[in-house]
């Protein structure tokens, strides 16, 4: 069916992808209203009876002509959820990780001059607690939906009635149109008072940008509809002007799914107890990095800001992390270790699950491994789902949440040039990240000269107050292992895109698997201020090539905190090689971010070209 | 997990070929997690990816994508298969044929009639980019490449404009 789509229906889909990714370029300074298109992907807002288990996943074309569509993932719709701006009865309960003792590894010795001490710790058990501070404190309301074009559309295998369909624009905004009304804690809209997404002892300290108070804009629309095609836009031309005008509404079933409080057990001990940890402000937007002519990143150059050493609170987490053996680590990857979930970061992953389908979700050993690598990230992509059924990452998901883990997916549409088909995936925590529904798409290119389009979709961190939180794109990515010049080339266009897509949203970050080395990334060296997380380690299993990376401006994603690392899964776990090849031949790669808003930096204040790793 | 059978391509090449599925699927399996040390059963795994059974295709096709360049013994029975009747064969055996460079040039002659007359395009793709990879030697596809290069597909015209730069003449 899909995975058997005829060659000339992938010919047109390529033919519609490059008139979107034109279009994409046009439009990108301005981002404005879009008019519908019948053929673009469209996003299916998950909606089931009350308390009703919710289907998930890719859902086949309902018709000839329709292209596929991508669904998030919801494990279940509260009751609450039927009513409009209900959303808030849904939202996680509040949840808050009491830290526990730390026991710190021995580090490596850390190289004259490194920036930062390495991350090296081992993340014992942490007990879930109920912060002190909870019940008093009052959360701002989540951002309301921003309007997003609306069209109702059968769907074949979604329950009834008919859903209402998020469609993206095409057509290049004619102007600038004015964002939406925030809700305030007074409308409608407002969400009941939410507990920080942080830990207690994270919300609890002052602000942590007073020096530099941002954001200035009120909120980062959630709903301001990107000009590039949801899912399926890879599938059809966009013909604009099939679809009439449909006045943009807000609509309460884009907001991420909801997920079902569940109850926490009684705090033995009150988070708040944990001595605050400083946050430090966002010093990388004041720090343009210099060009390095050379190919080799000076990963371990003096840093200009003094780092700071992470506290164990900052390390502590579920996260299957465990510090690097340094006898068999690389020597200058001493950063090299799991990440936890710290309590100032948000900790964004990235993981080519090799063949991840139904074979190796029958595997419930390798099942384990994998759940508990998804829980030390807060967001992660996922690469080579590879699968007929749309099972395979809502039952995944389902396991990961075994342990009372709130996490929800994206999935996108099956991609490649012949019938054996990939899928991406989101998958991320509903207790400290929230998605923007309509910003989920792939993104083609107009040569075609990438296999699988990236995926493409923009979370938030759910800080207090919301419009605060750390809001990013994150662009999964495959290449072709036979074509990795042309697609990072490719890759390198589809950045400069994405970043001009939302002029409210200066924060991309492209990762995944690059087959290449940053050595090997041709033209996205040469975008100004570029820089990567991974650098002088290996990624796969096997300890042999660097193949999986995050990119991103470091002087614009002043949130990046320098840390990062490679999750080695046979150190991690105890594994011989076979068994973790059984996992994957690829390790997860992952950096963390402070979960606030950085200050925008112009591009204008940027250095001109960077070739060096994310400092 | 059970403990992974030792790695012997060899026998899991032949394996790959079992009656049973749970055997090929098992052999496809350890494959893929072999590396580059799959190439001696390149042959196999790009047959595989006409195994009735999915997991088998899937496996062979993630051995392939990571095994790197096919052993030169291999470039023969690679070329009979770019013609195969199953698209993602052919696929995989002009894959292997541009991995393995100017060692193919004795496949130049098959993945030229692939470029000009195969019924799957990303079939003819692939062997207009391992044309391009065999260089100088496929100098006799010039004339086949140059009317991909002016076809319809865009792709393949842009394929073919590369090989034709490789081949250069």
């Amino acid at each position: 069916m899909v995975a058997r789509a005829s060659t000339s229906s992938c010919a047109s889909r390529r033919t519609a992808a490059r008139r979107v990714f034109a279009l994409v370029a046009a439009a990108a300074a301005t981002c404005g209203p879009a008019a519908a298109d019948p053929g673009t992907p469209r996003l299916v807002p998950i909606a089931a009876a009350p308390g009703a288990a919710v289907p998930t996943g890719v859902v086949p074309p309902t018709a000839a002509g329709d292209p596929p569509l991508v669904r998030i993932g919801a494990a279940a719709v509260p009751p609450a959820a039927s009513a409009p701006r209900a959303v808030a009865a849904a939202m996680p309960a509040p949840r808050t990780l009491r830290a526990l003792p730390v026991e710190p590894v021995v580090p490596p010795p850390v190289a004259s001059g490194m920036m930062q001490a390495p991350v090296m710790l081992r993340s014992l058990p942490i007990e879930p607690v109920m912060p002190a501070a909870v019940a008093a404190r009052s959360a701002a309301p989540i951002a309301a939906p921003a309007p997003v074009t609306l069209r109702s559309l059968p769907v074949a295998d979604v329950a009834p009635p008919r859903q209402q369909l998020a469609t993206v624009s095409l057509a290049p905004p004619e102007a600038p149109r004015p964002l939406a009304p925030l809700p305030t804690a007074q409308s409608e809209h407002a969400l009941p008072p939410r507990p920080p997404a942080m830990p207690d002892a994270i919300a609890s300290l002052p602000p942590p940008r007073q020096a530099a108070p941002v954001p200035t804009v009120p909120l980062p629309p959630l709903p301001a509809v990107p000009s590039v095609s949801s899912s399926a836009a890879l599938a059809s031309p966009p013909s604009v002007a099939a679809v009439p005008a449909v006045p943009p509404v807000a609509s309460p079933r884009m907001m991420p799914p909801p997920v079902v409080p569940a109850p926490l057990p009684p705090a033995p001990v009150a988070a708040a107890a944990a001595p605050p940890t400083p946050i430090a402000p966002p010093q990388m937007a004041a720090q343009p990095l210099a060009p390095s002519p050379s190919l080799q990143p000076p990963a371990l150059q003096p840093p200009p800001v003094a780092p700071q050493s992470p506290s164990p609170q900052q390390v502590a987490g579920p996260g299957p992390t465990r510090s690097a053996d340094p006898s068999t680590a690389p020597p200058e990857q001493p950063r090299a270790a799991g990440p936890g979930k710290p309590a100032d970061a948000i900790v964004i992953g990235s993981f080519n699950i090799q063949v991840f389908g139904e074979s190796k979700l029958a595997k419930q050993p390798v099942v384990d491994v994998l759940a508990r690598v998804v829980r030390g990230f807060d967001v992660v992509a996922i690469q080579e789902v590879r699968a007929k059924s749309d099972n395979v990452i809502p039952q995944f998901v389902a396991a990961v949440n075994a342990d009372g883990s709130r996490y929800q997916y994206v999935v996108g549409p099956r991609l490649g040039r012949t019938v054996s088909k990939e899928q991406y995936a989101f998958i991320y925590d509903t207790t400290r990240i929230e998605i923007d529904p309509g910003s989920v798409g792939t993104m083609p290119e107009p040569a075609d000269r990438l296999h699988r389009p990236p995926l493409h979709a923009r979370f938030r961190v759910r800080a207090n107050p919301p419009e605060s939180g750390f809001s990013f794109w994150l662009v999964d990515t495959h290449t072709d292992p036979d074509e990795v010049k042309q697609e990072v080339d490719a890759l390198a266009d589809v950045f400069v895109a994405m970043r001009s897509l939302r002029p409210d949203e200066d924060d991309v970050i492209l990762l995944g698997d690059f087959n290449a080395s940053p050595a090997q990334f041709g033209k996205i060296r040469s975008i100004p201020g570029i820089g990567w997380a991974v650098s002088n380690a290996t990624t796969n299993t096997r300890r042999t090539k660097t193949y999986d990376n995050l990119v991103f401006v470091p002087a614009a994603t002043a949130e990046y905190t320098g840390r990062w690392g490679v999750l080695d899964l046979q150190q991690t776990f105890g594994l011989s090689l076979d068994k973790a090849l059984e996992v994957s031949d690829h390790n997860p790669v992952w950096a963390a971010f402070r979960p606030w808003e950085a200050p925008r930096v112009p591009l204008t204040a940027q250095a001109p070209a960077a070739d060096t790793p994310a400092r | 997990m059970s403990d992974a059978a030792a790695l012997d391509p060899a026998a899991l090449a032949r394996q790959l070929a079992s009656a049973s599925v749970d055997e090929r699927v098992a052999a496809a399996e350890r494959l893929s997690q072999a590396g580059e040390e799959a190439a001696v059963a390149a042959v196999p795994l790009a047959r595989a990816c006409g195994d009735d059974d999915e997991r088998v295709r899937e496996l062979a096709v993630a051995a392939l994508e990571d095994m790197g360049p096919p052993p030169a013994d291999a470039v023969g029975p690679l070329g009979d298969l770019v013609d195969h009747r199953d698209p993602l064969v052919a696929y995989w055996a002009a894959t292997l044929l541009g991995r393995a460079g100017e060692e193919a040039a004795a496949a130049v002659t098959a993945l030229t009639a692939c470029v000009a007359s195969s019924a799957d395009m990303s079939v003819r793709q692939r062997a207009a980019w391992a044309l391009g990879r065999i260089g100088p030697a496929a100098t006799r596809a010039r004339g086949t490449l140059e009317t991909a290069r002016s076809g319809a597909d865009q792709r393949l015209a842009r394929l073919a404009a590369e090989a034709l730069d490789a081949i250069g003449g």
